[in-house]
């Protein structure tokens, strides 16, 4: 172990160390009866916000040396040599420290730690008793992630077999931003998650609860908000795929705590009490952070397959241990209250409309939640207990969303008045506004979804739009202007979301002088060019974007190979608009002919959704900004109720319902079913039917010459066709997407015996469930599809599948 | 205080704000128009999952078995087969999980049927919460209301076959509706911006002989030969033009300059070797010849 090493880890082991004095410390004070502050305890009750604020300095220090290890290039760290290339730029080596693992896992910890230093700072609002049980277990959080950093910790890791980081990351400078404000914003939930500990455990919310716990709940919304926004930015913008949002168990992972967080937004706001609102703002101040750890476990263990995750670690079994720490004696106190009365409003008779009103909002947004929970977990749940595959995609989440979301957008359009202003603003004219919009939308664009949207869009626009002179103040109240901002992004953001179903998308392979039309848009080639450019082949396509014979531009979009990684990077060039984008890519170059095959898309509005984002930011912004303290909080203690009835329901429905969803659907057996058909003009000219074979046992063999797999393969499946030819065993290929030319000269140079159909498309292929090449397909004699085998044949499936079958 | 009798304005222009959105969403409904069948394919191949990426789904994955099942969605759709026929037809092919929306059945219908009870229970806690001293009549009512609700996402999610489908089969194939004039008017403006460049030319002559208007592509032709002289190919393209347009004389003497810088340009070789057959036969032979040879040197690899 060399110094750098021995450093780093004694300065993790420090942040663990003080982290777990100050838990201890803060919890003998918040344990103490309130009458016998003696001499030990009162050394306690200082020592242990200070060892708190020591383990973020010590945290911080462990990451400044990591930092300067990766700026120098030192070869001390292997972690070093890991996620860093000699060429790179400074500000890519500094943000290469969380392209990996560990080195990402220090950066939360950090994060973690700084939360509380930061909590000790900012809870004094709180009683002492009371603050004392939040900085413990603050404390408690950072000491269990202080753990899984030493366990995996980017100073004494193996340099492993990764090689340089991957392009992806240093592509674009916005994935350095990214993942820290993400942390940032995950991290800072942790201190709601402390107060409903705290409240939970004291059964009652004491003086000072709902402020501290709507200051940093409010803080980590801008910085989730502005985390996952830059996030489907980069998907866009970056991944050249055209869209921002793929429903990736990844990104749904970072949605959940935002959802959580915007429910508690709602929650606990000076004006958005009533309805039930304790109850909610304990669980939903809990919820966000517990869900923030489940998100590490889905993105680190490698049990969700998706874009983003990091690769398989060997994390997973002490990060599922973490959530099991941080939910569990969470939950059991939720559950042991037994108070159930004394809610503050909890009378039915002082609900009225408005607090029912409140009270859907906070469900709906529960039920979103709970949904896209569900979505993102329940198939690798059902993989892991029957081995069955389902896929959730965008369509799924459509159909299951699109009801609440719309439920959503009316209350949004209520909001002014839910919000309990001293004067809700008259109807009329927002109204006049949104039936405006709706009538115009409609007639326009004729989508009824799209009119009713933009409809309830432009009336929550113009209904909260605060009043500019209103009685003495000129100026308006800033939660009431920040509220407006954020609802106005939100309403645009869904307006873009429905209008962005609008887009055309158009492909093709192109000469120079053609056009590719999607809609009213034409791009046309005019030349393809090529260059080496620092280590990476990079293909620039020239093409000029015009619409109804007006110019709009030119667009160069660039795919860029990173010969080193053989890695493929697609640059896509976007025309942004105030009505649509227009998002060019280069899929493939052809320099040899100068053809450029591109994708054209023109979405509309995907600008008001990026927009959306920063107004919701700003929103944040403008109604959290520290202003003049106008009166002391009033000193008033709440008592908070015992299990919430709906989660008792919720389980009492849930569990049934999965048991006999799970037992009742037991799968199908596989039972073999009828070969496609497969006929066709073959190799040599002849025609071949897979039909006509019946009574012989058949390999259907897929291939292409360009796949340099099939050539492997070859060999075994000439013999198993020459040793059981008299047993009746025929062999028959599909030649897949392949010229014709090189595909009987691979055919000729590797004296393939066999015949094959010709699939020039593929479509013939797409039948027999082909996914890649080589792949081999078993029909009996009755021509049944008994056995499929994707990759190249082994002797061993032969000899167990084909010759068994052959035998029979 | 207004007279009892007669409607207040407020309520009476209100009434006219629900008129005209609703009047909007009548026309919309209405006059929605049928897809084009490019709008089909994608609308169905946007639920099917790519079998070889991860998290993509067929109609924007640009991988060669993405392609194919593009191709045979198009296919099948243009057979008269319904999305929901085409889309079993890929479930039996690759299993179930090629599905993007999971099939409600066997297992798959978990997925659907536990969101339902998350609605169910959070409706009744809801209902629980808020039942209140309110009149009977207003809590049955609202009872009503909640069960209708759930009910109706129950078969919109669980079996949306029980309800009318979106309109009838997508009207006639509007086959990529192209519009020429429009991209060759933007290319000639951006040649007027830049004339000096040839790419630009040379896109706007390929344009304009796509489109057949052989004739306006010869000035573009000639352009792009004055500002690259000694491109071979540019050269070609040029005499060729003009070979098409009924100028064969001036596009001599180019191929014979073009052969001076390159004398193994095949295509040149060819075309002057036609185009001379009739005045110069000998010399054309002996061209058609060295072309030949041409040919045979780069063996069979061309596509």
């Amino acid at each position: 172990m060399t110094g750098a090493m021995l450093a780093g880890t004694a300065l993790l082991v420090l942040t663990l160390t003080a982290a777990l004095a100050g838990a201890a410390g803060c919890g003998i004070t918040a344990r103490a009866p309130a009458a016998r502050t003696g001499h030990v305890l009162g050394h306690a009750a200082r020592l242990g916000p200070r060892a708190l604020v020591l383990s973020a300095v010590a945290a911080a220090a462990a990451t400044a040396h990591l930092e300067a290890a990766l700026l120098r290039g030192s070869d001390a760290l292997p972690y070093v040599s890991r996620v860093t290339a000699p060429d790179m730029p400074a500000y890519y080596r500094a943000t290469a420290m969380w392209s990996a693992l560990e080195g990402s896992l220090l950066l939360w910890l950090l994060a973690l730690a700084a939360v509380a230093a930061l909590a000790t700072a900012t809870t004094r609002r709180l009683e002492p008793r009371h603050r004392a049980a939040v900085l413990t277990v603050l404390g408690a959080v950072v000491s269990v992630f202080g753990v899984i950093s030493l366990l995996a910790s980017p100073f004494t890791t193996a340099a492993g077999a990764g090689g340089a980081p991957s392009p992806l990351l240093r592509d674009h400078a916005a994935m350095g931003v990214h993942p820290p404000l993400l942390y940032a914003g995950f991290a800072a939930l942790a201190v709601p998650y402390a107060l409903s500990v705290a409240a939970s455990a004291g059964r009652r919310l004491p003086r000072g609860w709902a402020a501290t716990t709507r200051a940093w709940n409010l803080g980590a919304w801008i910085l989730l908000t502005a985390g996952v926004a830059l996030g489907a930015w980069w998907s866009y913008a970056v991944l050249g795929w055209g869209g921002y949002w793929a429903w990736d168990p990844v990104e749904n992972a970072s949605l959940l705590p935002w959802l959580a967080s915007t429910a508690l937004l709602h929650t606990v706001g000076p004006r958005t009490r009533g309805g039930h609102w304790g109850t909610w703002a304990v669980v939903l101040a809990g919820l966000g952070f517990v869900l923030v750890v489940l998100a590490q476990l889905v993105t680190r263990s490698g049990i969700v397959e998706s874009v983003h995750a990091f690769t398989t670690s060997a994390l997973g079994p002490a990060l599922a241990v973490t959530l099991g720490v941080v939910t569990v004696p969470w939950a059991a106190l939720l559950v042991r209250g037994r108070s159930p009365t004394g809610l503050p409003g909890s009378g039915p008779a002082r609900h009225g409309l408005r607090g029912a009103a409140l009270d859907a909002q906070r469900t709906i947004l529960t039920v979103v939640l709970v949904v896209v929970a569900v979505g993102t977990l329940l198939p690798t749940a059902l993989l892991l207990a029957t081995g069955e595959r389902f896929s959730v995609g965008p369509p799924w989440y459509q159909r299951t969303l699109a009801p609440f979301a719309l439920l959503l957008l009316v209350l949004l359009a209520a909001a002014p008045w839910l919000a309990g202003r001293p004067r809700p603003p008259r109807p009329l004219v927002p109204a006049a506004a949104g039936a405006t919009a709706c009538c115009a939308v409609g007639v326009v664009v004729r989508d009824p979804v799209l009119a009713a949207v933009a409809g309830l869009a432009a009336f929550t626009v113009v209904a909260g739009a605060p009043p500019l002179r209103h009685g003495r103040a000129r100026v308006p109240d800033r939660r009431t202007a920040g509220s407006w901002l954020a609802h106005t992004g939100v309403a645009l953001g869904a307006v873009a979301v429905v209008a962005g179903s609008h887009g055309s998308v158009q492909e093709g392979v192109l000469a120079p002088g053609e056009t590719l039309t999607a809609g009213d848009t034409t791009a046309t080639l005019i030349h393809l060019d090529r260059r080496d450019d620092a280590g990476r082949d990079v293909a620039e396509a020239e093409l000029l974007l015009g619409r109804d014979g007006r110019p709009l531009g030119t667009a160069r979009p660039e795919l860029r190979w990173y010969p080193d990684h053989a890695t493929m990077l697609a640059g896509p060039d976007i025309h942004g608009g105030a009505v649509d984008d227009v998002y060019v890519t280069l899929l493939d170059a052809d320099p040899a002919s100068g053809a450029a095959t591109v994708r054209l898309a023109v979405t509309p509005l995907v600008g008001w959704l990026w927009a959306a984002a920063a107004l919701a930011v700003a929103g944040g912004l403008v109604a959290g900004a520290p202003g003049r303290r106008r009166t002391t909080p009033r000193v008033r203690l709440h008592r908070i109720p015992s299990t919430p009835a709906s989660a008792r329901l919720l389980t009492l429905l849930i569990v049934p319902g999965l048991v006999t969803g799970l037992v009742g659907c037991a799968p199908a057996e596989d039972e073999p079913s009828p070969a496609p058909p497969l006929a066709g003009e073959g190799l040599d000219g002849g025609r071949y039917d897979v039909a006509d074979l019946r009574g012989s046992v058949v390999l259907v063999a897929a291939w292409a010459s360009w796949c340099a797999p099939c050539r492997d393969e070859l060999p075994l499946l000439e013999d198993a066709a020459q040793r059981h030819e008299d047993d009746g065993l025929e062999v028959l290929g599909i030649n897949v997407r392949d010229l014709p030319g090189p595909a009987r000269r691979f055919a000729a140079e590797h004296d393939v015996s066999f015949p094959s159909v010709v699939d020039r498309r593929g479509t013939l292929s797409v039948a027999w469930g082909l996914r890649g090449l080589p792949a081999t397909y078993l029909v009996d004699r009755d021509g049944n599809l008994v056995a499929r085998h994707p990759g190249p044949v082994t002797e061993e499936w032969i000899d167990t599948v084909v010759v068994p079958e052959v035998r029979r | 205080m207004t007279t009892p009798r007669r409607p207040r304005p407020a309520v009476l222009l209100g009434q006219l704000a629900a008129m005209i959105a609703v009047a909007g969403l009548i026309v919309a409904l209405v006059g929605a128009e049928p897809a084009t069948q490019a709008q089909q394919v994608r609308e169905v191949a946007s639920t099917l999952r790519c079998p070889t990426c991860v998290g993509e789904h067929v109609a924007d994955s640009t991988s060669p078995v993405a392609q194919s099942m593009r191709l045979v969605v198009a296919e099948q759709l243009q057979a008269g087969r319904s999305p929901d026929q085409v889309r079993a037809w890929f479930a039996d092919a690759y299993g179930d999980d090629v599905l993007l929306e999971p099939p409600r059945r066997g297992l798959g219908w978990t997925l659907w049927a536990v969101p339902l009870v998350v609605v169910a229970a959070a409706a009744t806690a809801f209902a629980r919460r808020h039942r209140g001293p309110a009149r009977r009549l207003r809590r049955t009512l609202g009872a009503a209301a909640a069960t209708v609700g759930v009910a109706a996402l129950g078969v919109w999610w669980l079996a949306p076959g029980l309800l009318p489908g979106p309109g009838g089969q997508a009207g006639a194939a509007s086959t990529g509706a192209d519009t020429p004039d429009g991209a060759t008017v933007v290319l000639e403006r951006a040649v007027e911006d830049q004339p000096g460049r040839v790419e630009l030319r040379t896109a706007l002559a390929h344009r304009l002989d796509d489109t057949g208007q052989e004739a306006a592509a010869v000035p573009q032709w000639a352009a792009a030969v004055r500002l690259r002289p000694l491109d071979a190919d540019l050269r070609y393209r040029y005499a060729f033009a003009l070979t098409r347009t009924g100028s064969t004389p001036q596009a001599v003497p180019i191929l014979e300059e073009t052969l001076t810088i390159d004398a193994r340009h095949a295509p040149s070789l060819l075309l002057l070797g036609s185009v001379i057959e009739k005045s110069d036969p000998d010399r054309s032979a002996a061209l058609l010849e060295r072309y030949r040879a041409l040919r045979a040197d780069a063996g069979e690899d061309d596509r």
